[in-house]
């Protein structure tokens, strides 16, 4: 609890010093070698407080981030939290259902391929999840992009929404989710490897222990004794597993994001490098590692409440 | 033998792994009558734990068994899964060792012991399982309140008396304990032994007792065997066997052990020279004949049977 409050702190402090230690020139960035009166940078510079000592420039950032206060983007000049708040629903719902899908599917998968092990069930599952796993997910999410939307076309190549379509409702939905399914798919098929693999070797050393012959002796079936002593035992890895993934949800689909236009967080984060807009970086760099850090918490408290021998935190 | 609880007939038990047939046990015949006890010693290696989970089938799948197992006057090896999932834990119920890992880690005692219960339905809901199971622990040595812990909660001890409550959660007739006094300081290995022994009476259970501690055997059995690379090299009342063994390897095995009394034993026991032969690589003739100390010419041609040794004894040993 308090390493995760320091670990916080500590990302605070690390996260302002990063960006400055990045030589830059935002007001020059913002009208990209336009000629523009050295007044108006001047006043710019004054507005963006670039122009104070940079000890000073900690102590307004601590205290305005303290207010979720995160400054103007450079960009766009809106406030940068509400181009985060503005972004978060479509990375949540796009990240958070393709984790869960990868998580449960993943989880399923590695059980049956160890309890199964070295059938052509084992060999199908490791090999197929094994290749979308080591494949690049913006490049699976392309091969997907080209094949289903540009050569087939049965689905949209990118965006949230039907570029001028003013549906409301369910219909609206429907439209949402016909235009995730894409995005959805590559970012599923990319997590899946990592849990079908962690359960499959978690439930093959379960699988050797003596608790396991002991059920069979008492005269369980072979599924209860998978069910009610194995996976129990080979899950505890999986769901430490699943809780940190869980911490990358906002921040993990940065390029597939960007692959398929989707307007969430990791979309905004692509845009923000390219300014770079660096109050927009530090904002978002913020509020991932803070997710990271909320999930580990998560994460440790979940394994001492399944885990008996862990201590309660 | 018409009064046999279980009875093994020319059992053979081969393992197939990397492709080569390893046979761990290799044409073994024994009986217990019902209430009596048997024990089991051998160095590890031997096939002493490959038999014991033979009765009950628990052997990885791809195991070559032979032979005829007859427990409670049922063809154990002729079974079908369902009728094999009933005989487990009702007809036969095994002690395992508490060292091991036993005990399922994130279950608690209380409902590990009650599971085989509800699965046999041999009480009528959960609350009288519960009553069972605080029941077993008394009977064990174990306060009630022990139910509600975790195995890592618990002491070697604690654990193993654990074990032998779950072994009698159904009423078996037969209970095979497998090596449960190994790892358990002197005193608590005295206390199970005991234990044992009281349950057996009072619950006039039959005993199958495998150990490499031939001492415990002969406390607390009144048969014992001796098994060497697979087979049965001596078998015959406890007591006559330990003291005067026919089988110059049960001479070696008890002489392992310092004599009570002996000052000399005890400074300097006799062991047995050499490793056990691997079950894969066995020697010529008598297995036992690299590391016999009155080995000979006629140890060499053929692998002995065991024969008459005595009255209710056998041993197999061109010398018997």
């Amino acid at each position: 609890m308090l390493g995760s409050v320091l670990t916080l702190v500590f990302v605070l402090v690390f996260n302002f010093f990063l960006f400055r230690v990045v030589q830059t020139d935002p007001i020059g960035s913002l009208f990209r070698g336009r000629n523009v009166p050295q007044a108006t940078i001047d006043n710019l510079r004054v507005a963006f407080g670039l122009d104070q000592p940079i000890g000073t420039q900690f102590l307004y950032y601590l205290r305005e981030t303290a207010q979720l206060n995160f400054g103007i983007s450079y960009q766009s000049r809106q406030p940068v939290w509400d181009e985060i708040v503005r972004a978060i629903p479509a990375t949540l719902a796009l990240v958070g259902i393709s984790s869960v899908l990868s998580a449960v599917i993943g989880t399923l998968g590695g059980i049956v391929a160890a309890w199964r092990r070295n059938t052509w069930k084992d060999h199908s599952i490791t090999s197929s999840t094994m290749v979308f796993y080591s494949m690049p997910d913006f490049w699976l999410g392309m091969i997907l992009l080209v094949l289903f939307a540009v050569v087939l076309g049965w689905f949209p190549v990118g965006g949230i929404t039907t570029a001028g379509s003013n549906e409301t409702g369910l219909a609206r939905l429907i439209d949402q989710a016909y235009h995730m399914f894409l995005p959805a798919l590559t970012l599923t098929l990319a997590y899946l490897g990592e849990y079908t693999l962690v359960t499959r070797s978690s439930l093959l050393d379960v699988m050797g222990e003596d608790y396991l012959t002991v059920a069979r002796a008492k005269g369980l079936r072979d599924v209860r004794v998978r069910n009610r002593h194995a996976v129990p035992n080979a899950l505890l890895p999986v769901v430490t597993l699943t809780a940190i993934n869980f911490g990358f949800v906002l921040s993990g689909a940065i390029a597939v994001e960007a692959v398929f236009s989707w307007p969430g967080l990791g979309k905004a984060t692509a845009d923000a490098i390219r300014g770079p807009d660096l109050p927009m970086l530090q904002a978002l760099f913020l509020l991932f590692s803070a997710a990271v850090i909320v999930f580990n918490l998560i994460a440790d408290i979940t394994y001492s409440w399944l885990d008996p021998r862990v201590e309660e935190i | 033998m018409s009064d046999s609880l279980l009875s093994i007939r020319d059992l053979s038990i081969t393992y197939h792994t990397q492709g080569r047939a390893v046979p761990a046990v290799r044409r073994v015949s024994l009986d217990i009558e019902k209430g009596g006890s048997l024990g089991l010693a051998g160095e590890s290696g031997c096939g002493k734990s490959t038999l014991a989970n033979s009765i009950l089938r628990l052997l990885p799948a791809g195991t070559e068994v032979t032979g005829h197992i007859t427990l409670d006057g049922k063809d154990v090896l002729g079974l079908t899964p369902g009728g094999l999932r009933a005989v487990r834990w009702t007809a036969g119920a095994i002690v395992f060792q508490g060292a091991l890992h036993a005990l399922n880690p994130v279950q608690t005692v209380g409902d590990q012991i009650a599971e085989p219960m509800s699965l046999h339905r041999t009480v009528a809901d959960d609350d009288a399982a519960k009553v069972r199971v605080v029941e077993l622990l008394r009977r064990v040595g174990l306060p009630a309140a022990r139910a509600e812990s975790f195995p890592h909660e618990l002491s070697g001890g604690q654990r193993q008396r654990v074990l032998i409550a779950m072994a009698l959660a159904c009423d078996p007739q037969l209970l095979i304990a497998d090596e449960p006094t190994t790892a358990l300081d002197l005193m608590v290995q005295a206390q199970v032994l005991a234990l044992l022994e009281d349950l057996k009476e009072e619950r006039d259970l039959t005993l199958l007792f495998i150990t490499h501690d031939l001492s415990v055997l002969t406390y607390a059995c009144e048969r014992l065997a001796v098994m060497y690379a697979g087979r049965i090299v001596e078998e015959g009342p406890a007591w006559e066997v330990f003291e005067n063994g026919s089988h110059p390897y049960t001479r070696a095995l008890a002489a392992a052990f310092p004599t009570i009394g002996d000052e000399g034993s005890r400074m300097a026991p006799s062991g047995l020279g050499g490793d056990p032969p691997t079950p894969g690589d066995l020697p010529g003739g008598c297995p036992f004949h690299p590391r016999c100390p009155l080995a000979h010419d006629a140890c060499l041609p053929a692998e002995p049977e065991l024969r008459v040794s005595g009255e209710a004894r056998r041993a197999a040993c061109v010398l018997v």
